[in-house]
């Protein structure tokens, strides 16, 4: 779990390190004579205005989700107005009601937390997953390597999208186990980066004096060679967050979500389903909010490859 | 060329008795009995010895391991058992359905490459141009799309606001002719090609401007060669190399994502097989499909890996230095 709290610190570090840069930007970070890697990464992200326009737009979308209240007077569970069922967009209510009456754009904003939040999870168990694999099969080499990798490839060669469901079914539906589902089948990716990186870095001199020095292996994975693998990772974390909500909405439209009140975009995509004809914008709606926010994320994602790539800097 | 290929089939084997290993374990420990699921659907009642002898005949009544291997030697000789459901053998019933996922799968390979390699092509020779910025935009809003939900809306434009294809429609060549098939096919397999074309668009697009950045392109036009010779002659041919590798790790997403679209269409496929089967608990039935669709999988992948080393001399030299 160590490295998963690393995960979500150095992803807070990256915007609060923003405003900083922005200042910095006057005096010209060209006169220096030295800048450190995270300075540079957000100077180069900074740059990419589709990058920027990503983060704004996800701040906005995670703002709106959080202060829900704020933006709307309908509670999405309990406002049920049962004569005003199925009105279309426009009038008192903004994105119309569903089938049993209550406020879409309120089931919106309340159901982006569980979306959002889903993705981000099963990205952050999936990279605690990959990223050990990963770090241990590269690190250690020989059997326990070809073992893991094996593995590693055999779960890539998979269907994933059948294995999770095989998943739900055994373990029932319900939010947690769309989480676990997802997480199980999308660490591989993690695994063969963050491996593919330590094979790299594993023989330079650092490591070699944190032997000497007589470290505990897992000192030298996770305080030497893990934050050397950083920028891949959080670049493959942006990727998945974006993937998970997509693969989210689907098992939740395959009826895999828990049937019940709470709003979630993939399960009010499930609702409008036997209204696809007479009243489509029950299912236009969660569909462009899905594509609104993954659009967001990666492109968040491609600006964090550019910035982390050495290549496009300077 | 031959030891490679062989090679590549032995190790097929481990990965599919480690898949179906996984997969056998999963539904061990899934709760739930088939038996009771079947009755309450059918609305029976049986005597404790009747469940027992059906629990026998099942082999449920045998420990784990003793299951699994004996479904390993059944599976060897082909024999995947019968469905708990249908009584129907398992291979025949998922053979049967496997052409119309493969046709979907196919096509929508196709759709996606008219789409992607065109596209991808003129925004790498036309950088920085309409088409470049088309390519991109594609490219982006395509992989942030839910498939599905592209489907539906697909089908609420072209079946219910334009009337001019059906939303749900199986036909098949031979029965039906080319052009019904088509019609039937065609919004399923756009649906699922969606995200297809956008990752190869933009692979296409990257590895097309790093080749004619090479040396030997320059050398090529500085020899005074056609344009045309020098993108198509030279150029074409190497940036197509990645995009190959591409599109046979894309297989499986399109395996996977025909489990959604064939719902959405009601498309008779073996992803709608696999759902109803999960649903229902319908054990033999799952494993089976997961087997035989890694089996189809593993099996492209293996054709990609040979025609990459038929395209590229350098694979082919260094499989046969090793």
């Amino acid at each position: 779990m160590s490295e998963e709290k690393k995960i979500m610190s150095t992803e807070e570090q990256v915007p609060a390190a923003a405003p900083a840069v922005a200042e910095g930007g006057d005096i010209g970070f060209e006169s220096l004579p030295v800048t450190s890697y995270w300075h540079d990464v957000v100077r180069m992200f900074l740059k990419n205005k589709i990058a920027v326009v990503g983060l704004i737009m996800l701040i906005v979308i995670v703002f709106m989700c959080c202060a829900a209240p704020l933006f709307t007077k309908y509670d999405p569970i309990s406002d049920i107005e049962y004569y005003n069922v199925k009105q279309p967009p426009g009038g008192e209510h903004l994105l119309g009601t569903d089938h049993i009456g209550r406020d879409v754009w309120s089931r919106l904003l309340y159901g982006g937390r569980t979306s959002v939040l889903t993705g981000v999870l099963v990205a952050l168990f999936a990279a605690a997953i990959g990223v050990t694999i990963g770090l241990v099969a590269g690190y250690f080499g020989g059997v326990v390597d070809a073992l893991l990798m094996r593995f590693t490839d055999i779960m890539l060669s998979f269907p994933f999208l059948i294995l999770a469901i095989a998943i739900m079914a055994a373990l029932g539906s319900s939010q947690r186990n769309i989480i676990i589902s997802l997480a199980v089948t999308s660490w591989p990716g993690f695994a063969r980066l963050t491996r593919s990186h330590v094979l790299a870095i594993k023989n330079s001199e650092y490591i070699e004096a944190a032997k000497v020095a007589d470290f505990s292996n897992p000192r030298i994975l996770f305080r030497h060679v893990l934050p050397n693998c950083m920028g891949t990772i959080i670049i493959q974390l942006t990727l998945t967050i974006g993937g998970a909500i997509l693969s989210a909405a689907g098992l939740a439209y395959l009826g895999m979500s828990p049937n019940v009140a709470k709003p979630e975009w993939g399960a009010m995509l499930n609702d409008g389903k036997p209204y696809l004809r007479t009243h489509p914008y029950l299912t236009t709606i969660p569909g462009v909010a899905i594509s609104i926010t993954v659009l967001a994320i990666n492109w968040i994602g491609d600006g964090l490859r550019d910035a982390f790539d050495p290549k496009m800097r300077k | 060329m031959w030891a490679y290929i062989v090679k590549r089939l032995l190790q097929a084997i481990p990965t599919l008795l480690i898949i179906s290993f996984l997969i056998f374990s999963l539904l061990y420990i899934t709760p739930g009995d088939p038996i009771d699921l079947i009755l309450s659907t059918e609305n029976l009642k049986i005597s404790p010895e009747t469940r027992a002898a059906i629990e026998h005949e099942w082999g449920l009544d045998r420990p784990f391991l003793e299951r699994y291997f004996s479904f390993v030697f059944n599976a060897m000789r082909g024999n995947l058992g019968k469905s708990y459901q249908t009584g129907q053998d398992v291979f025949q019933e998922v053979m049967a359905r496997m052409p119309a996922t493969l046709k979907l799968t196919v096509i929508s390979m196709l759709i996606a490459l008219l789409i992607s390699l065109p596209l991808g092509m003129l925004a790498a020779l036309r950088h920085n141009s309409f088409w470049d910025s088309l390519a991109t935009v594609l490219a982006t809003v395509g992989v942030a799309m839910p498939k599905f939900w592209f489907g539906l809306m697909l089908i609420i434009l072209f079946s219910f606001k334009l009337g001019w294809l059906p939303s749900i429609a199986y036909a098949t060549i031979r029965d039906d002719g080319f052009l019904k098939f088509l019609r039937a096919i065609i919004l399923p397999a756009s649906s699922l090609a969606l995200g297809m074309a956008a990752t190869q668009t933009r692979m296409i697009r990257s590895s097309m401007l790093e080749v004619l950045g090479q040396d030997y392109v320059r050398y090529a036009r500085s020899k005074g060669l056609k344009e045309k010779f020098v993108i198509w002659g030279h150029a074409f041919k190497n940036a197509m190399i990645p995009v190959i590798t591409i599109v046979g790790g894309e297989i499986g997403g399109l395996l996977g994502g025909a489990v959604v679209t064939e719902q959405i269409f009601s498309w008779p496929g073996v992803g709608r097989l696999a759902v109803n089967s999960i649903s229902k608990r319908d054990y033999p039935m799952i494993q089976g499909i997961t087997l035989l669709l890694c089996t189809v999988y593993l099996f492209i992948n293996i054709l990609v890996d040979i025609s990459y080393a038929l395209i590229d001399p350098r694979i082919r030299f260094v499989s046969r230095k090793q």
